[in-house]
C-alpha cells in the first residue's frame, strides 16, 4: 500500500456495499461500461450505474435527441436499451470481464408490473450489487417520471419492487416536483434502502431560425453543470428529512463538487453529463480527490457526509 | 479514441468569401483513418464539436468546417498557437480493405467512385490519398449549390484524380446534383463536350482500359459523404456496393450516451461509434 492510501480514506458504504471511493458514473452516461473500458481501468471507480434497463427492448426516441445549453445539455434518448434479458445475459457478463467492483442496475418501467418484473430479474443476477429504480425519466410518455411526481405513485412502485428485491434498493427521484421531501419520505416509508437524486430537469430548446424544437421529442432532460446548485439543495433537504443513504447526482464535474455534494448529505456521488463532454471525467475527479481533501483538511470522506446543518 | 492537446497551426477560410474554414493542427500523434472524426472542446460550450478528418500526415491534422452555428463560429476565432483539447480517432472510418468475392488476392475494386456533397467533401480527401497510396485512382464527384461554395476541387485534381464538379444553379461544372454526373462516368470518350472539368486526360484514358470489374458504369465501388437528401438520391442510382458516411447531432461522440442512434436495417446503430460509415445495404433511408 502506498502512502497516499494511508493518509486519505476515500472509501464509503452504501447499505453494506463497500465502495473504494464515492465516484459513480450515473446511469445513461456510461453505457454498460464497455466503451469506457477501452480508455481507462474501470476498477478505479467506486461503482458503475448501468444504462437504464426496461423489461422489453426499447429503441428510444426519434433524432435529434441532443441540444446544447449554457453549462449543460438536453437529451431525449428515451430509455433506449436492449431489454433486461439481454442486459443480464450479455452486457453484465461482458462488463464483469473487465470490471470487478460493484454494479448498480438501473431499472425503468411503464407500469408497476414492468418495474416488478425487471427488478426481480436484476435481483436474481449475482453480479448486481444494488438495484436503482428510476421513477424519474422525463423522456417517455405514460411512465417513468409519472411515478416519481406523486407520493402515492412513488410509494406504490417502491413497495411493489421491495417485495421482489432482497438487494439494496435505491429509488432515483425526479427534481420536477414541488416537494422533493414528501416524495423521498414516501419512498423511505415504502421500504426503500436509499435514494438517488436528482434525475434531469424537464427542459426545452427552440431552433429560432427554423421555428421548431431542437430535439425531435420537443422536450427533454436538462443536465450538466448548470443544475449542480439545484441538486445540492435537494440532496441537503432530503438527507436532513430521511434516515436512509442518498446518492447525490446532478451537475457534478470536479472533486470539489463531490465534496460539496457529500457535505450536503450524499454518501456517494454520481457523475453524469460530464462524462459526455469529457470521457475521462470520473478518472480525473477520483485522481483529484486526495489533493482536494488535503486543501480542505479532510482525512476521511465518510466523516463529511451531511456535515452541513 | 485518444485525448490529445493539439496546437492550431493555421485557421482561415478556404477562399476569401467562403463560409468553409480549413484548420491545421499539430500534435495529433495517432494516425487518423479516412472517415474518422475528432471531437473538439471549445471554451464556453458544454458539448464538444465533432468534425470529420479531412487529412492527417505526420501528426498534422487538417479539418474543414462550415460556419453553421455557435461552435463553428467559435472555432473560426481561434488563432495560430491556440491549444485545443481534442478526442481523436473516433468512429469506424471508411473500410478500404474489403474482401473481394473472387478471393483475398483479388482487389475488391480497381476504380472506386468518391461522391461528396458540400462540406461532406472533407473526409473523402484522406480517403483519396490512401487509395492513391495503394495504386488505386478513384474518380471524384463533388456537388455544391453554387460556384462560390466549391471546396477542394484543386486538391483532388492535384492528386491526379478525375474530378467532376456539379452545381445546383449551374454556375460551374455540370448543372444539377451529383447524380447528374453519374452518366458522365461511362461516357469517357469526349468529356470536354459535356462541360466536365477533367483533371488530366491520361487519367480519363486509364478508365477505358480498366479491368473487367469496371462495367458500363465506369466505377466498381462507391464511397460517399454528404447531406441525407443527397445520399438518399444517390443510393438507388448506384450500380455497385457502397459505403456512406452519415451525420447526426451527437452528445458524447464516444458511444455511451445513445444521443445519435438511428434505426438501420441491421438494428439500432450509434452514428458515432458503430459509424459514421455504414455499408449501403445496411442503411435505412
Amino acid at each position: 500500500m502506498d502512502k497516499k492510501d494511508c493518509t486519505h480514506d476515500l472509501s464509503c458504504s452504501l447499505c453494506g456495499v463497500r465502495l473504494d471511493n464515492p465516484v459513480i458514473p450515473a446511469s445513461g452516461t456510461f453505457g454498460f461500461g464497455l466503451e469506457m473500458a477501452e480508455i481507462y481501468d474501470l476498477d478505479i471507480l467506486g461503482a458503475i450505474s448501468l444504462k437504464g434497463t426496461t423489461r422489453d427492448p426499447r429503441c428510444g426516441n426519434p433524432s435529434p435527441r441532443i441540444a446544447e445549453c449554457s453549462m449543460g445539455m438536453i437529451n431525449s434518448v428515451g430509455l433506449q436499451n436492449p431489454g433486461v434479458e439481454k442486459v443480464i445475459s450479455e452486457e453484465i457478463p461482458a462488463l464483469r470481464k473487465v470490471y470487478s467492483k460493484p454494479i448498480i442496475a438501473n431499472v425503468s418501467g411503464f407500469s408497476v408490473d414492468e418495474y416488478v418484473d425487471c427488478c426481480a430479474r436484476m435481483d436474481a443476477c449475482d453480479d448486481v450489487d444494488i438495484v436503482e429504480v428510476n421513477i424519474s425519466c422525463p423522456n417517455v410518455h405514460n411512465g417513468g417520471m409519472a411515478f416519481g411526481t406523486s407520493c402515492d405513485a412513488a410509494a406504490q412502485v417502491t413497495s411493489a419492487v421491495r417485495a421482489v428485491c432482497r438487494k439494496p434498493l435505491f429509488i432515483k427521484l425526479s427534481p420536477n416536483v414541488t416537494d422533493i421531501v414528501g416524495i423521498a419520505r414516501a419512498c423511505e416509508d415504502a421500504g426503500a434502502d436509499g435514494l438517488t437524486l436528482i434525475n434531469t430537469l424537464l427542459g426545452m430548446r427552440i431552433d429560432t431560425l427554423r421555428r421548431r424544437p431542437v430535439v425531435a421529442n420537443k422536450m427533454g432532460g436538462f443536465s450538466g453543470r448548470a443544475i449542480f446548485p439545484l441538486a445540492v439543495r435537494m440532496v441537503w433537504q432530503v438527507s436532513k428529512a430521511c434516515s436512509i443513504p442518498v446518492m447525490g447526482c446532478g451537475g457534478v464535474s470536479s472533486a470539489s463538487d463531490v465534496i460539496e455534494m457529500m457535505m450536503a448529505g450524499a454518501s456517494a456521488v454520481q457523475v453524469g453529463a460530464e462524462n459526455l463532454r469529457n470521457p475521462f471525467a470520473c478518472k480525473e475527479i477520483i485522481e483529484a480527490l486526495p489533493s482536494e481533501m488535503d486543501r480542505l483538511g479532510i482525512r476521511s470522506l465518510s466523516e463529511i457526509v451531511g456535515v452541513v446543518d | 479514441m485518444k485525448k490529445e492537446i493539439l496546437t492550431v497551426i493555421s485557421n482561415r477560410p478556404v477562399d476569401a468569401l467562403s463560409k468553409v474554414y480549413q484548420m491545421e493542427l499539430s500534435g495529433c500523434s495517432e494516425e487518423q483513418r479516412p472517415g474518422q472524426f475528432v471531437n473538439i472542446e471549445l471554451d464556453g460550450l458544454f458539448l464538444r464539436r465533432p468534425i470529420s478528418v479531412c487529412d492527417w500526415k505526420d501528426g498534422v491534422l487538417t479539418l474543414l468546417y462550415k460556419l453553421v452555428g455557435k461552435g463553428t463560429a467559435l472555432m473560426a476565432t481561434l488563432q495560430p498557437g491556440a491549444r485545443l483539447d481534442v478526442l481523436c480517432s473516433l468512429g469506424n472510418g471508411f473500410d478500404i480493405d474489403i474482401p473481394a468475392p473472387a478471393g483475398p488476392d483479388v482487389p475488391a475494386f480497381t476504380r472506386p467512385l468518391l461522391v461528396g456533397g458540400g462540406i461532406g467533401t472533407a473526409p473523402l480527401y484522406l480517403l483519396a490519398r490512401r487509395l492513391k497510396e495503394r495504386g488505386v485512382s478513384p474518380t471524384v464527384i463533388l456537388g455544391f449549390n453554387t460556384a462560390s461554395e466549391i471546396i477542394y476541387e484543386k486538391e483532388f485534381k492535384a492528386l491526379g484524380l478525375r474530378t467532376l464538379v456539379t452545381t445546383v444553379d449551374g454556375s460551374y461544372g455540370t448543372p444539377g446534383f451529383v447524380t447528374d454526373a453519374l452518366p458522365l462516368l461511362a461516357s469517357v470518350s469526349d468529356p470536354s463536350s459535356v462541360g466536365v472539368s477533367v483533371s488530366n486526360p491520361s487519367t480519363v484514358g486509364d478508365s477505358v482500359s480498366d479491368s473487367s470489374t469496371v462495367g458500363v458504369s465506369g466505377y466498381d465501388y462507391c464511397y460517399a459523404c454528404g447531406p441525407m437528401p443527397m445520399l438518399r438520391a444517390l443510393a438507388p442510382k448506384l450500380a455497385t456496393p457502397a459505403q456512406f458516411s452519415l451525420e447526426e447531432r451527437m452528445g458524447c461522440g464516444t458511444g455511451i450516451c445513445m444521443g445519435c442512434t438511428c434505426p438501420q436495417l441491421t438494428g439500432t446503430k450509434r452514428i458515432c461509434k458503430d459509424g459514421p460509415v455504414f455499408r449501403l445495404d445496411e442503411i435505412s433511408f
